[in-house]
């Protein structure tokens, strides 16, 4: 080995340092040295924690904005401040997890039930009994024993480019692994929770095995390596990359309502087909809230259930996030009256978090990235 | 010789703490990863881990071989020409280094949909099957120029100090001896300038091999993200092997760099006087501002008006405040971060001077380390160190998810070199007699560092705690995986934006960004000065 100022000049040449300092570096040194004192107390102050009064701490997979509009309109109504940690829902179940009793959480909201049936199995999350809750969700997208409720209905679609495809030309999942729509078809990536609970739901209405061939066929159809989020596949279809392709509906709904000129001209080529309508239905997922295990603020997180599920909630959120509310009246959204109304599949619903645990297997079988 | 008192032995042991706390994440991963990883492994990773590496190696050669392209032909005509403009190119070439490839990544990810035209032309003229081809190419195309001419800077850098400096006195004689200049550059200045262009691509490639945002915003899947992946599922021990083949890789060309080196050594002679340069006809003058702009246009100017004119249009959209918590978060980490490492730096250069034994010079070595290790690879070791210590009594609050804790020790891991380098260098033009002359005359080691190294080396140090603040400052990869909730800086907040395809707001803070790195190139336009 060589001495290492030789290795690290070798290494980081772009390091060479000049003899000896001038005035102009004596002059930059100094300021750099104010300005770190002034950046260390700036740090200290924005790491102090706030001061609490009556409060619910929630952990939370959603950042909307309309979702703080929620949270603002409740704290207005009840004096409960809301207190929200962002993050994915496998980083905040694996932290309820590892926090335990210590947890400050009191509620936790998903975007995806199968992250609710595995969290209820993992012991973290407790069962509330409410007639209100009971009455504005229906049973057979909530928890049976009511550990967990649903508050908002995401239905994953095929979406086509309606100058391309004829009505009628594709009605069903099972239809988008068909050879005829080879390089037509756009859909992002097999690590999205989204398409890992279609998988799901494919799994449980399949099988295994028929499920896999699926996913084969559809990857085989990609007219790209699956690239972008929803809203992505959606502007590639409609500028011509792709004919169909797969999507939530509140996506369209967003772009629809853009600020941005161009997305909304993108967003109106494209016509919206729910799928299996003729069969099982279809594949809905659901923003989903539970009370944690160890929750703090129990009550006050019952309150917060029984607000989300309110008829007011409800259509703010309809409007704000166009995702379909628990009612399903689509006369709260116009783009969701004029898509229409659509049959949910809720047979494979119950067993979505079982069979997720197969979809990234069968996923990586098929070769869909 | 000053004697060495036994009661100083706590302080040696002080001066390891640093090389120490590099080695962690190492260790924990070497640990991990030999013991069984479980089904996840044998089912779900081992499977994916060819293409992985394939992806990686394949995108290391293309971006290393397109960033020597750049910035070997640009380096030439700065060193031994002179145009209009020249002065100006000289320290602009730099500018794309303050362009951290996830950012410049936002004006192309936008750009790629202009392009459906295109693709369209090509299925209709060509067919599905080229259309396909096309399909699957086009990432490789967006991804690797962009990393390129982001990175082609460390190229343009190594080479210019040959060129200017080296070679300039040999390309003097083979000028003199009628050479033209082109027989110049292919016998004199190339076999001077390979050690530099194997020095600046292994940088290259290094960055290349960490970069994580380039490479998922176009959903292509080399080792980092790979790791990433299996992390995230939960395969924590799946990672660690990941990590440690990616290790492997680093290592593998960390040594084909040695060996192309050989013997030569990579260090300009200061005595040398730099070459005059030539003035150049109207055609000379159009090569060199073409190869000039070539890679500044992708890797700086165009991301950079297309970034500004989103900005500027969406103005009245902005979120301030959201914009306004990252950047105090990301000048908060850095700002840190920045005194942590100078911190650690200063400790084990002076702690060498102090105490000068032989054990000392390996611990410096070690904690030039971090900058090869992978950041993934520092990443879940860290990840694994923190959330053992959270689950100890009385340590629940450094959990990753709670605190920067963990961010701050892999900061420090991976860019302690970064500190350590100018330092040591300084040190090593400062005559330990001086150190030894004020030991004689009754100064114990600390006072002798304070009074008479330290203050010495000072403008080193300086510019060690510069270039951590500003490798902090834009780091993406750690911060990502090891931030608390909630927590943006303006690096994540620039990813997860651009991930959400809303370019124009994700615009703000990636210019912030920008910006910031602008200001940090300052002292490093100055040390390249040649003259």
């Amino acid at each position: 080995m060589d001495a290492p100022p030789t290795t690290a000049s070798r290494t980081w040449p772009h390091l060479h340092l000049r003899d000896g300092a001038s005035e102009a570096d004596l002059r930059l040194m100094r300021m750099i040295r104010n300005k770190h004192l002034s950046v260390c107390l700036v740090t200290t102050a924005l790491f102090l924690p706030a001061s609490a009064g009556e409060v619910l701490n929630i952990y939370s997979h959603r950042h909307y904005e309309v979702d703080q509009q929620v949270n603002r309109l409740f704290t207005e109504k009840t004096g409960i401040e809301v207190k929200v940690v962002n993050a994915e829902a496998d980083q905040l179940i694996e932290r309820l997890k590892s926090e335990g009793a210590n947890s400050p959480a009191d509620l936790l909201v998903t975007v995806d039930a199968g992250r609710m049936q595995r969290a209820r199995q993992d012991g973290l999350l407790q069962a509330v009994q409410s007639k209100a809750l009971a009455q504005a969700t229906p049973a057979a997208l909530r928890d049976p024993e009511g550990f967990w409720y649903p508050y908002t209905l995401r239905a994953r679609v095929i979406m086509v480019a309606a100058d391309r495809v004829k009505p009628g030309e594709i009605k069903n999942y099972e239809d988008l692994a068909k050879p005829q729509w080879r390089g037509r078809l756009l859909v992002r990536s097999s690590t999205n929770s989204y398409n890992q609970s279609l998988m799901a739901s494919m799994v449980s209405a399949l099988g295994e095995e028929k499920a896999r061939v699926w996913a084969k066929g559809v990857s085989a159809n990609m007219a790209r390596p699956p690239q972008g989020g929803d809203r992505d596949q959606i502007k590639a279809c409609a500028a011509g990359l792709a004919d169909v392709c797969i999507s939530n509906t509140y996506y369209l709904g967003l772009l629809l309502d853009s600020p941005d000129p161009a997305e909304r001209r993108a967003a109106a080529k494209m016509r919206v087909v729910f799928p299996n309508q003729d069969g099982r239905g279809t594949h809905v997922n659901v923003s989903a809230a539970s009370v944690v295990k160890h929750a703090k603020n129990v009550e006050n997180a019952r309150k917060y259930l029984e607000f989300l599920v309110s008829p007011e909630v409800q259509a703010t959120l309809a409007k704000g996030s166009h995702e379909h509310p628990l009612s399903m009246d689509t006369s709260l959204n116009p783009h969701h009256a004029k898509w229409g109304d659509f049959k949910i599949d809720t047979t494979t619903f119950p067993t979505m978090g079982e069979s997720q645990l197969k979809a990234q297997r069968l996923f990586d079988a098929a070769g869909w990235k | 010789m000053p004697t060495r008192p036994i009661h100083f032995l706590p302080a040696k042991a002080l001066v390891w703490l640093p090389a120490v706390v590099v080695l962690l994440p190492v260790a924990v991963v070497l640990l991990r990863a030999l013991m069984p990883a479980g089904e996840a492994w044998q089912e779900l990773v081992w499977p994916r881990l060819g293409g992985h590496v394939w992806q990686s190696l394949a995108l290391v050669a293309s971006v290393t071989a397109l960033a020597i392209l750049f910035g070997l032909p640009a380096a030439w005509q700065v060193s031994v020409n002179d145009f209009p403009g020249r002065k100006i190119f000289e320290w602009a070439l730099l500018l794309p280094l303050a362009m951290p490839g996830f950012v410049a990544a936002v004006a192309y990810i936008d750009l790629s949909e202009g392009l459906v035209p295109f693709y369209v032309w090509v299925r209709q003229r060509f067919g599905i099957d080229a259309f396909l081809m096309v399909q699957k190419v086009s990432p490789w195309v967006f991804a690797v120029g962009i990393l390129a001419s982001t990175l082609f800077p460390y190229a343009y850098l190594t080479c210019r100090a040959v060129f200017a400096r080296e070679a300039a006195a040999p390309l003097e004689a083979a000028r003199m001896l009628g050479a033209t200049p082109l027989r110049g550059f292919m016998q004199v200045a190339m076999p001077m300038a390979r050690p530099a262009i194997a020095a600046g691509a292994s940088l290259v490639a290094m960055e290349t091999m960490n970069d994580y945002g380039v490479v998922t915003a176009f959903g292509l899947t080399p080792l980092t993200p790979g790791i990433f992946r299996a992390w995230g599922e939960g395969h924590a021990g799946a990672a660690m092997r990941l990590a440690l083949v990616l290790m492997v890789l680093v290592l593998l060309l960390v040594g084909a760099e040695r060996w192309q080196r050989g013997r030569r050594r990579f260090a300009a002679d200061p005595s040398t006087q730099p070459l005059s340069r030539r003035h150049c006809g109207p055609g000379g003058v159009l090569l060199a501002w073409s190869l000039c702009l070539l890679p500044l246009l992708p890797g700086f100017l165009i991301p950079g008006w297309r970034m500004g004119r989103w900005a500027v249009q969406s103005f009245e959209r902005i979120d301030w405040s959201g914009n306004l918590v990252a950047t105090l978060h990301s000048v908060g980490l850095a700002a840190a971060a920045a005194l942590f490492i100078t911190l650690g730096a200063v400790v084990l250069v002076a702690g060498r001077r102090a105490f000068s034994g032989g054990g000392l010079l390996l611990a410096q070595r070690i904690g030039l380390l971090g900058y090869v290790l992978p950041s993934a690879l520092v990443a879940v070791g860290v990840a694994a160190v923190v959330s053992w210590l959270a689950a100890r009594p009385g340590f629940a609050g450094v959990a990753l998810s709670a605190s920067v804790f963990g961010l701050l020790l892999a900061y420090f891991i991976r860019f302690l070199a970064v500190a350590i380098q100018p330092g040591a260098a300084a040190l090593e033009r400062v005559s330990g007699t001086l150190h030894h002359a004020a030991r004689t005359l009754g100064a114990g080691p600390l006072q002798a560092l304070a009074t008479i190294d330290l203050p010495l080396i000072r403008p080193a140090i300086v510019t060690g705690a510069i270039l951590a603040f500003v490798d902090v400052f834009k780091e993406l990869t750690l911060t990502l995986v090891l931030r608390p909730f909630d927590f943006e800086t303006l690096a994540t907040r620039t990813y997860r934006l651009a991930a959400e395809s809303r370019m124009p707001e994700a615009s703000v803070p990636g210019l912030l960004m920008v910006l910031v790195c602008l200001a940090g190139l300052i002292p490093l336009t100055r040390m390249i000065r040649i003259r």
